[in-house]
């Protein structure tokens, strides 16, 4: 990756429903960041992530986003919300239409929707299963297939709420890898809610763990573990 | 999250078909109309003439036509003694003056009104239900339409107008006071925790307060007002003049394509809510604001001009899904086409029936309307 940019900016973010649950975030994402988000559940990982998203509302502070506005900012949600009876196609199809705009070039539109869902589902193994029914697949190919829709829309920020988790190794490196690859090409950010710390520092640029409502960061390579798993 | 199914994706070509078809038969129906009526000395067959004549001459003599609509738009404005020439000025015509007056001036404004204003409340009323997710909205759901009511007993009770032409006094209250509903829509937008259901909500509140300040007017109003108010809130077509269809028709023209543009964003917000549609790149909140502000001018516009009328927004976008499915891209064309289609029947047989009465369309549409959609909908077993 050449030099990297500023993606997103968070300044004196308070985020929560009713009641705070993190506040006094501040957050610089640039390209190239692989950030991880980790805390036991309900302490408001996934809410933090809604808010970057836009569909919860901050009850204070500001997202500064430079990801474009339609399609810039891609979404994994833990509930996969796919289509489950229309083909893998037809689910990331979802995605390369609000990724690919229709205004710019009309005449070329189509090809470039069928490009971006060719790619996304080749990254993610699926090329054989292209036509088959959602409903058919395992869990681990339709968290594929979803992550494959958000690819195709090629966001510059990914989101990620818990998509490794309910995966074998096998399918975690496919998904890893081919997300990887393409935000080398891309030059785009990610952040990642996890559960797992161990699998959260070996994937992650930079870590963040929640901690009495407040956010304090690590840097991935200098965490240790003990034998069982856990932080030392 | 099976809104749009395969058998509807399926069924694609055929549906468009139906479209097609509906666009035909709503202009086959407006021209039917264009005939009809209660005048003794022009029947439909004299007329079609007319029409048809006219309009060859319209187009062969379009430089002439042009000519006359300058001479309006110029000489007119500046002195206030001339008189506005009809548009086929100089040229000889088929029909006498008064048979020419009774089409162009008379029925012709208020077809085009119907199909304006059917297109227009029936499109706000599916995108509203739409981004909404809820099949009760109707476009008088958000309350603007009891901006409108408030707007023109202001003008009519009170007195207090923003425009002082007086042709156009109630029509501008209105219009001005569903705007301020549609201001407290976009700020709505921005308070944090703001659901579908909240938009709703405040939409009833709004209702209420209004209601409540146009019935404290009401309580001292002369009968005169009272009867001038009672008019206007029944919501006719026999309002708008030749050139206030042609602004609401402009209006209308420029923000369709944007409501279109949007029927993907709205399909995946109506198949599986705000998660569903985030995940697929779609921001729910913006486009569900965008649509509602888009809607809510839609509808003050056309009932600015008309009065209330409430029921094609709600049951047009109902029986084109009944038709096309829940598939945006096809059931806001098809809603459109529905619902120019019902106004101009309604309002056909609402000017027809008693004739010389002219029973207004609002009343009318309920009245036919209410019973078909019910049938419509017990048909298929409950199908919402």
């Amino acid at each position: 990756m050449s030099s990297s940019e500023l993606i997103l900016s968070v300044e004196n973010l308070t985020v929560g429903y009713n009641e705070e649950l993190i506040s006094k975030i501040n957050l610089e994402i640039n390209t190239g960041d692989v950030i991880a988000v980790v805390g036991p559940s309900g302490i408001g990982k996934t809410t933090l992530l809604r808010t970057i998203a836009g569909l919860v509302k901050p009850i204070s502070g500001d997202i500064f986003c430079k990801a474009p506005k339609r399609g810039g900012i891609g979404y994994i949600p833990q509930k996969l919300g796919l289509v489950r009876h229309t083909s893998v196609y037809h689910n990331v199809d979802l995605g390369a239409r609000s990724g690919s705009r229709f205004f710019s070039e009309p005449k070329t539109w189509f090809k470039r929707r069928s490009e971006r869902v060719t790619t996304a589902v080749e990254r993610m193994g699926l090329s054989d299963k292209m036509n088959e029914p959602v409903r058919r697949l395992s869990g681990g190919q339709q968290r594929r297939v979803a992550t494959a829709r958000t690819l195709a829309q090629r966001p510059k920020l990914i989101l990620a709420d818990e998509f490794l988790s309910e995966l074998d190794e096998d399918n975690i490196s496919i998904v890893l890898d081919a997300v990887k690859e393409y935000m080398a090409a891309s030059e785009s950010a990610m952040i990642i809610v996890e559960h797992n710390i161990q699998r959260a520092t070996e994937i992650s640029t930079r870590l963040l763990q929640i901690k009495n409502g407040e956010l304090v960061e690590y840097n991935p390579s200098e965490m240790k573990f003990d034998l069982d798993g856990g932080l030392i | 999250m099976d809104s749009i199914s395969l058998q509807h994706v399926e069924k694609g070509k055929y549906q468009l078909l139906i479209i097609l078809g509906l666009a035909v038969f709503t202009l086959l129906s407006a021209v039917f109309a264009l005939g009809l009526g209660s005048s003794s000395n022009l029947d439909m067959v004299t007329s079609w003439k007319i029409v048809i004549s006219d309009t060859k001459k319209f187009f062969l003599n379009i430089d002439t036509v042009a000519d006359n609509l300058w001479y309006n738009l110029t000489a007119c404005i500046s002195s206030s003694s001339c008189e506005d020439r009809s548009l086929l000025h100089g040229i000889e015509r088929e029909g006498t003056n008064i048979q020419n007056a009774i089409i162009w001036d008379w029925r012709f404004p208020r077809i085009l009104t119907a199909i304006v204003g059917g297109i227009a409340l029936a499109v706000a009323g599916a995108l509203m239900q739409g981004c909404l997710g809820n099949p009760l909205v109707s476009p008088l759901t958000l309350g603007v339409a009891s901006g409108a009511a408030l707007g023109a007993a202001f003008a009519i009770v009170l007195g207090f107008t923003i425009l002082s032409i007086p042709e156009l006094a109630i029509v501008a209250n209105a219009f001005f006071f569903s705007l301020v509903v549609v201001t407290i829509i976009i700020q709505l937008g921005k308070i944090r925790s703001i659901s579908a259901e909240s938009y709703i909500l405040v939409g009833i509140a709004i209702t209420f307060i209004c209601g409540a300040i146009v019935s404290t007017m009401q309580y001292f109003a002369t009968d005169a007002q009272l009867s001038q108010l009672a008019h206007w809130s029944f919501g006719s077509l026999s309002r708008p003049s030749g050139g206030n269809v042609i602004l609401m028709g402009l209006i209308l023209a420029s923000l369709l394509p944007t409501a279109l543009k949007w029927s993907w964003d709205l399909n995946t917000l109506s198949m599986g809510g705000d998660e569903f549609a985030i995940s697929t790149g779609v921001n729910p909140s913006k486009i569900r604001k965008n649509i509602l502000i888009v809607s809510a001018l839609m509808t003050s516009i056309v009932i600015a001009f008309t009065g209330l009328i409430g029921f094609v927004g709600l049951a047009a976008p109902h029986m084109s899904r009944l038709i096309v499915g829940n598939d945006f891209r096809k059931l806001i064309p098809c809603s459109g086409l529905f619902g120019a289609f019902l106004m101009i029947f309604a309002d056909t047989l609402g000017r027809t029936l008693f004739a010389p009465i002219v029973i207004p369309v609002g009343v009318m549409l309920s009245i036919i309307g209410g019973p078909f959609f019910m049938y419509l909908l017990l048909r298929r077993g409950g199908h919402h």
